[in-house]
């Protein structure tokens, strides 16, 4: 507990402490429904995006399947060099109830055929569905990157706040309140000292007179 | 001069029909798709695979054995048969069974586009064919793609991927180099059966079906991908001398923007009859594979049919040749799904019979 002196003046700066612990309480408080609130949404968006990751994943999974089986190893690891550039990601930031969350966005990830780099005439099909599928599985994966960084970056807010909520709530303003009445009290007590050493002086000053 | 022998085409006709009746029976496909991976390679191994299995079981197992066994009996096949042909029938196979050496010419052009060191290219390289021979040390001595195309001085394909590479000298995608050397394939097999015997007329034939599937699938895939325009200009990835389809009536249906009005304009070849049972899903979902796969049945029916119209001709060597090849293609498909966790109904189903 802080150190503190009977006076007045130290009581009125405790009770503007207790005023402006409550406000900072309330407006945290308002502060940790908010990202609450954007958490459950950004939450929504984030399952859907894993859904569809996993759907993604199992097609993606199953068009390579067909693709070896259909053309072999040697031709798919073949085709697969004949790509040379990658794909491009770009990182961006937006504010979110005072959190600075990323916006990941991806460029030259789903190509058409003239733009995968292999040949068409020799090629098949099969081998086009497998390289659509996986770039399909990327722009999802790139997707979930971002909503579970915006979500991991909310949940550390809202601990965070929450911390901030229960220290004001549970240790600094009942210590307030409890330095607010000791002073209040130590006062008090102050006060009655005053008054019966006022008595006792007038008692003592009437028993000489009369002496 | 030296003249070419007359072709054998009664003798060697008789040895591919006695070895089509080897093959491995469609029927048993059904059953080797229910098998584990090492019945299926004891399976296989009783069969003409034998030497093939017993050679590489101690090396390697499981989907890669029956791969690589598979592909190395079908280059040791095409050796044999090439060999047991003669005159203008071995003429004739040694320009149509270079396959082997297509794809493998396309592995390393793209290895060493990738830049991949040479070791990895050559686990890419398929056994058989000419560059895992007497050609694999000129490419491994290439640093790159252009002098991997300045080494090959005598290869067939030598001009056609110099002219390619100067259309693309900055070498932004293989699309060019990769085309010209299935559409050099095809020119060089046009020109080459010039000749006026029975065989080469045939087998021109032939080579005209098969250009004319490839340019339809080409065609579906190009319009099934994307309904946005593309960089591509129609002749560059068409081949020209089509039977039915010929360059001239292959461009407008290349300038069709939608996969709907494609199958509206291939209503009046004479191939729609195979795919119409598929168009309406294919359009659905945009996924041509059942219709490719009922084109290429398609053409392999109609080349079988041929071989017993014609039967001493070049074509029941080449229809037991498209036999063999879909017999290493299905076996290697049934191994690799297996291996790959296909259900063995999507196994049954992408099996061509």
């Amino acid at each position: 507990m802080m150190d503190y002196k009977p006076t007045r003046s130290e009581l009125l700066a405790v009770k503007k402490k207790i005023v402006f612990a409550e406000k900072g309480h309330d407006l945290l408080k308002k502060k940790r429904d908010g990202l609450i609130m954007s958490f459950f949404e950004v939450l929504e968006d984030a399952k859907t995006a894993r859904t569809d990751l996993q759907n993604f994943l199992i097609i993606a999974e199953e068009k390579l399947g067909i693709a070896v089986a259909v053309e072999g190893t040697f031709a798919i690891r073949s085709a697969a060099h004949a790509r040379k550039d990658s794909p491009q990601v770009k990182i961006g930031r937006k504010n979110l109830m005072g959190v600075v969350v990323p916006i990941v966005s991806a460029s030259n990830v789903i190509k058409r055929l003239d733009q995968r780099g292999y040949g068409v005439i020799g090629t098949s099909n099969r081998i086009d569905e497998a390289a659509k599928a996986y770039e399909e599985l990327l722009e999802a994966i790139i997707k979930v990157a971002e909503k579970e960084t915006i979500m991991k970056k909310l949940l550390d807010e809202i601990e965070g706040t929450r911390r901030r909520v229960n220290a004001l709530e549970y240790k600094i303003l009942p210590e307030l309140n409890t330095i607010e009445n000791i002073i209040t009290m130590r006062l008090e007590e102050l006060e009655r000292e005053n008054i019966f050493r006022l008595k006792r002086f007038k008692k003592l000053s009437a028993e000489h007179a009369e002496a | 001069m030296r003249k070419t022998p007359v072709s054998n085409y009664a003798y060697a006709c008789t040895r591919a029909r006695a070895r089509k009746k080897k093959l491995i029976s469609p029927n048993e496909y059904s059953r080797l798709a229910s098998m584990d991976l090492a019945s299926m390679a004891r399976y296989i191994g009783e069969t003409n695979y034998r030497s093939e299995i017993e050679e590489l079981s101690p090396k390697i197992s499981g989907s890669e054995l029956i791969e690589t066994a598979t592909y190395l009996n079908l280059a040791s096949t095409y050796n044999q048969v090439t060999r047991f042909c003669q005159g203008e029938a071995r003429v004739i196979l040694q320009h149509y069974l270079n396959e082997l050496d297509l794809l493998n010419l396309k592995t390393v052009i793209r290895g060493k586009y990738h830049k991949a060191s040479n070791e990895e290219i050559k686990m890419d390289i398929i056994p058989g064919g000419v560059y895992s021979g007497h050609l694999e040390p000129k490419w491994t001595a290439a640093g790159d793609v252009p002098e991997l195309i300045e080494s090959l001085t005598d290869s067939p394909f030598h001009e056609a991927l110099s002219k390619a590479l100067d259309r693309d000298p900055e070498l932004n995608s293989l699309i060019y180099l990769e085309d010209a050397i299935d559409r050099t394939h095809y020119d060089h097999l046009l020109e080459s059966m010039s000749g006026r015997g029975t065989g080469t007329s045939l087998f021109r034939d032939f080579i005209k079906r098969e250009i004319d599937m490839r340019n339809i699938l080409t065609l579906l895939r190009v319009r099934m991908d994307s309904d946005s325009e593309n960089e591509w200009k129609p002749e560059d990835i068409l081949i020209p001398g089509g039977h039915e389809l010929t360059l001239e009536k292959l461009i407008p249906l290349y300038l069709l923007t939608s996969p709907k009005q494609l199958f509206g304009a291939l209503e009046k070849f004479s191939f729609y009859e195979s795919i119409e049972p598929f168009v309406a899903e294919a359009i659905e979902t945009r996924s041509p594979a059942k219709v490719i796969k009922a084109i290429e049945s398609h053409h392999r029916k109609g080349a079988g049919q041929f071989a017993k119209r014609y039967p001493l001709s070049i074509l029941p060597i080449i229809h037991y040749l498209m036999l063999k090849r879909n017999e290493v293609t299905t076996l290697r498909l049934i191994a690799r799904g297996k291996s790959m966790g296909l259900k063995p109904d999507i196994i049954r189903e992408l099996i061509v019979t």
